[in-house]
């Protein structure tokens, strides 16, 4: 089944600061996505790969294109001019983005973090402790710093908590910007596997790797930005 | 999520006679509020918005852009000049709550809203405790149970992390930023569908700041509650909203999503408020 169809999307940029100067961010991108499929988006830094994202996150407005998405009740909806609600709706429900920065409340627990994602979603909070141990301990995250703010912890685990938070409520689609950047290569693979693990149970991914190899482990096709690059030159 | 709770059409504030050129000489375009014809400020005009239910809506602008003139409007602590307001959890949203009596607007701010000031001593009584603050809010919400208010009262400034002890104590006796909880307290002690938190942390020490915004932002999580947030801070915006309007001169200039008027802001104006910030 398809979840998401994007169609000769294209970002540019006008700074009005800048005598409205334009930027390219990308170009006619058309791709589409089935469920539980896993895409990946390779290309050399700074050729628009993040702000693909940020588009389907609707994050940025697209200047073109369209990028159709299909809910859970098989109604479809254009992610590049939906209203603010609808947008806001998705992403409680069925939309999740893993940044490369971290963007949970600094200064509460983790474990209560992960404990709101849940509850406000409707898991009863009993079910939402059992979820919430069994992945914490998954991606080693020590028992010691469960109760700690994450604003004390180490790149890598802030990273790793960043990464539960999206997963946690098993999203329908979810966008990964750099996910393993910070981790070491056992947390790295723990974290793959958990990915593994969703895109079974059907989540179709978007993700962004800065090393084709943990790329290569997830992805069932590829969009390649230079070679796009190439075929138009 | 899926329903409004408030919908705003065509807000509009004036001081002063207005003369029927205020509006084609007034706004971002001409930099000004004042009309030059006749020299009313024309606070606002053409506000419209939609809040849905557990939306958290931000309102930026510079200071004097109107921003603390909408949530006045909406929750009558001055009379709009004209423009539909309505408030779906009263009378399913078929009155336009700007023109009720005042009985009905009263009504309105006991039961279905709540206020947060930057100012603490204008949510609360100074020379009240804070339990009797609360005490206050609950008995006007109809909450008539004598038994149960004080344990309620405690319960209330309990989520707001206000200590027991502070409970028998005068407010006007307590720091900006053990008033401020009380105050937040207060506004929430009706369980409103509808809060609007004015510049709540300006003023406050950094510290203080930090942790009432997480305070607003943990309490968000646990009643999903619809919220009108006022600041000139795009850092509170950033925190605490999911959406956002930026005003200037009384008018929206833009909205959007709040991660993207912060990363792809489109407007000339917006530009230069988040660039200024970074
Ligand atoms: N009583 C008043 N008489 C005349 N002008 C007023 C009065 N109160 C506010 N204003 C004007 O209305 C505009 C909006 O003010 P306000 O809503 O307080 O802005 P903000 O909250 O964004 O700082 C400003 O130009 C202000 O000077
Ligand atoms: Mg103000
Ligand atoms: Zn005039």
């Amino acid at each position: 089944m398809n979840v998401l169809q994007v169609q000769s999307l294209s970002k540019n940029f006008v700074m009005h600061i800048r005598n409205d100067m334009s930027l390219c961010g990308f170009a006619d991108v058309s791709f589409s996505l089935d469920e539980g499929e896993f895409l990946g988006i390779s290309g050399p830094s700074g050729i628009g790969k993040s702000s693909l994202l940020k588009c389907v996150y609707r994050t940025y407005i697209p200047s073109g294109g369209t990028i159709m998405y299909t809910r859970k009740d098989g109604t479809a909806v254009d992610l590049a001019s939906a209203d603010e609600h609808e947008i806001l709706a998705l992403r409680f429900s069925e939309i999740a983005f893993v940044t490369q920065f971290f963007h949970v409340i600094p200064r509460v627990p983790a474990f209560d973090i992960l404990m709101g994602e849940l509850t406000m979603r409707g898991v009863d909070p009993e079910e939402a402790k059992d979820i919430i141990s069994e992945n914490l301990t998954r991606l080693a995250i020590p028992r010691a710093l469960w109760q700690m703010f994450p604003s004390t912890f180490s790149g890598g685990e802030k990273q790793r908590l960043n990464i539960l938070n999206a997963v946690i409520r098993s999203p329908r689609l979810l966008l990964l910007d750099e996910p393993t950047a910070s981790l070491d290569p056992e947390t790295r693979n723990e974290v793959v596997a958990l990915l593994q693990t969703l895109k079974k149970k059907g989540t179709s991914m978007i993700g962004v790797f800065h090393d084709h190899e943990t790329m290569k482990r997830l992805a069932d096709k590829e969009y390649s930005f230079a070679q796009e690059m190439e075929a138009v030159r | 999520m899926n329903e409004p709770v408030i919908s705003v059409e065509g807000l509009e504030k004036t001081y002063g006679e207005g003369c029927g050129r205020c509006g084609e000489c007034t706004g971002p375009d001409y930099n000004t509020n004042v009309c030059r014809y006749c020299g009313s400020v024309i606070a606002l005009k053409d506000v419209s918005f939609e809040l849905y239910q557990g939306e958290i809506l931000g309102i930026v602008g510079e200071s004097g852009s109107g921003k603390s003139t909408i949530v006045q409007c909406l929750y009558f602590d001055l009379e709009a000049s004209s423009g539909l307001a309505r408030l779906f959890p009263y009378d399913r949203g078929k009155a336009n709550i700007l023109t009720l009596p005042q009985s009905r607007k009263r009504y309105i701010r006991n039961h279905l809203m709540g206020m947060v000031y930057q100012n603490p001593l204008l949510g609360l009584k100074g020379y009240f405790t804070s339990g009797g603050n609360i005490a206050e809010k609950l008995l006007t919400a109809d909450i008539y149970n004598y038994h149960n208010i004080r344990t309620r009262s405690a319960r209330l400034l309990d989520r707001t992390e206000v200590d027991l002890e502070y409970m028998d104590r005068l407010c006007r006796t307590l720091s900006g930023g053990m008033q401020q909880r009380v105050q937040i307290s207060k506004a929430l002690a009706n369980n409103p569908p509808l809060l609007l938190l004015d510049e709540i942390t300006t003023g406050l020490d950094v510290s203080v700041q930090a942790r009432v915004l997480d305070m607003i932002k943990t309490i968000q999580h646990e009643l999903m509650i619809s919220m009108i947030v006022v600041s000139h801070d795009l850092g509170v915006i950033r925190l605490l909203t999911n959406r956002t309007m930026v005003l200037k001169k009384g008018r929206i200039v833009e909205h959007g999503l709040t991660d993207q008027i912060l990363e792809d802001p489109r407007d000339a104006y917006t530009q230069l408020l988040v660039h200024s910030m970074l």
